[in-house]
């Protein structure tokens, strides 16, 4: 889950028109019509859940990271890009993801759960801005030193960005028995994914390939990027993570990565960076028919309980807010950002 | 101006800054169990839902990256067996039995690794008005401690100081042939001890 530019940080409950999560609100603000009666289809009600959720969890994730910042990188409360607002937007839909798998799961999330949500939501969006923001040499250099915290546990403290970075990352493996076989492995892999996507950017090798080899290539980086980033956040909001569940968790991360480059596509495309749904032909009628595909997976395939009625609705309403942005993104040249705001 | 910082973040960063006095830093903790994962004997496919041997030719190419290594086959996974390889419960491998031992050796290795450390923050920390007034604490504990507690107490430090002078012992008699801790060595099942 990346956060560059306006990445990861809309807003998706607070953006998104009212009545939009039902199929007549899809039909009238995307122009792509769903079918109607899908046994998938989220209750207003959900929809008016997530909304709610969302609000109280920005406040929870202010409350709990503006210390954490202030303590030990107080420059990023008076940063200009607004990079923190986009910090705690992402710990926020982090939150939201967290509570819905924590369910899913099949365990409450509480608050020491909740607080692990927003930790990860912070220490993926300060990952990805040392990956993301510092230019090919530094990006090399971070993985691996991200590599040697993970196979010796030392990491080399030198600015105060990566001292919040390592204080946050010391509280998440303080709560949570990080040696846990499915939860490291889960961590690994996801710092795979990130490699190969990172090695992928920079080595320009993508474009190269035949067309189909690289739309294959670029929709596996997109779903175990996210795939695997669901299930570590998963394995730090919940004592345990069902085998049987796993496959699940899976498919709704690769979905949102999906959802999140179509949001992000032009200004992907304005940094060089190539995704799947940018390179596609008919980007809106491909999230679409992945959207569909993925949400009827989920539902069948996920116990029947809340936490899957959440990740439901919120997928939902996620797919609306990133069509609706992709269209305004088209309309502009500035970043998204205003859109949510 | 900076916010107050809380203890386990302080106890956390000063932890790093061990590594800057040590010549050769040995890990202090392996999240990494990459080799592990890739030999378990079974390996569960997230993509696809299923679960195969180690080395099935069923497994898909797309999948790689996606793969949960497994020593055991949990109950609920046996309706993903592959048709091909039929993962079976014979040839699961052991978890890590040893669980506890682990633990001790683990906080040996840390004893043993930042001792001179942690020796000399005790000293000053002795020295401290906290220090004392902690030292008062424990006394005043102590001293309410019924008879049959407070032997209890006095075996778990007999045997804990035993245990100590054990592994040094050891330690002296591998001669340097062996890694100092152990650190760097993998457990038997690769899962760190997870008990």
């Amino acid at each position: 889950m990346r956060h560059r530019d306006d990445r990861n940080t809309n807003r998706p409950a607070a953006s998104a028109p009212r009545g939009s999560g039902t199929s007549r609100g899809l039909d009238r603000h995307s122009g792509l019509a769903l079918p109607g009666g899908a046994s998938w289809q989220p209750d207003p009600a959900e929809i008016e859940r997530v909304d709610t959720l969302i609000r109280g969890y920005r406040e929870d994730v202010l409350a709990c990271l503006e210390p954490a910042v202030r303590t030990h990188y107080p420059e990023l409360l008076d940063n200009p890009g607004e990079e923190y607002r986009k910090m705690l937007e992402l710990s926020t839909k982090m939150t939201l993801v967290g509570h819905a798998c924590c369910e899913i799961a099949g365990y409450p999330y509480d608050e020491r759960r909740r607080l692990n949500g927003i930790l990860f939501g912070c220490c993926c969006f300060l990952a990805d801005s040392f990956i993301d923001d510092f230019g090919p040499d530094a990006t090399r250099e971070y993985l691996e030193r991200i590599e040697l915290l993970l196979t010796t546990g030392w990491f080399d403290v030198r600015t105060e960005r990566e001292q919040l970075f390592y204080a946050i990352i010391g509280r998440l493996f303080a709560a949570r028995d990080v040696l846990d076989p499915i939860l490291r492995q889960a961590i690994l892999l996801l710092f795979e994914a990130q490699r190969r996507d990172t090695e992928l950017r920079l080595g320009g090798d993508v474009a190269a390939l035949p067309r189909r080899e690289q739309l294959a290539l670029l929709r596996r980086c997109a779903r175990d990027r996210s795939g695997h980033a669901i299930t570590v956040l998963t394995g730090f909001v919940a004592p345990e993570i069902e085998l049987s569940i796993l496959p699940y968790l899976f498919t709704a991360g690769a979905l949102i990565m999906h959802i999140d480059d179509h949001g992000d596509c032009y200004s992907d495309l304005r940094h060089g960076r190539l995704t799947y749904l940018n390179q596609v032909r008919n980007p809106a009628a491909t999230l679409r028919k992945i959207f569909l595909d993925h949400i009827a997976r989920l539902h069948a395939g996920l116990p029947a309980n809340a936490g899957r009625d959440l990740m439901v609705a919120f997928l939902t309403r996620y797919f609306l807010t990133r069509l609706e942005k992709h269209k305004l993104e088209k309309q502009r040249s500035d970043s998204a950002w205003a859109v949510y705001e | 101006m900076a916010a107050a910082e809380p203890l386990g973040d302080v106890i956390a960063l000063k932890i790093q800054e061990l590594r800057r006095r040590q010549s050769e830093p040995r890990p202090l903790v392996r999240i990494d169990n990459r080799e592990a994962a890739a030999n378990a004997p079974f390996q569960f496919d997230t993509v696809e839902a299923r679960l195969h041997r180690n080395g099935c030719r069923a497994i898909p190419s797309g999948s790689r990256t996606a793969l949960y290594g497994l020593w055991q086959i949990p109950p609920q996974a046996r309706q993903y067996a592959c048709a091909v390889c039929r993962p079976e419960a014979d040839d699961e491998d052991e978890m890590a039995s040893d669980g506890v031992t682990d633990y001790v050796f683990g906080v040996l290795s840390v004893i043993d690794q930042f001792g001179s450390v942690i020796r000399e923050r005790g000293r000053e920390f002795r020295e401290s008005a906290e220090g004392r007034q902690l030292k008062a604490g424990l006394d005043g504990l102590f001293r309410n401690l019924e008879d049959r507690e407070r032997a209890t107490l006095q075996v778990v430090l007999t045997s804990l100081d035993g245990l100590l002078a054990t592994i040094a012992d050891l330690d002296k008699s591998f001669d340097g042939t062996q890694s100092h801790n152990g650190n760097g060595t993998q457990s038997r099942n690769g899962d760190g001890g997870h008990p």
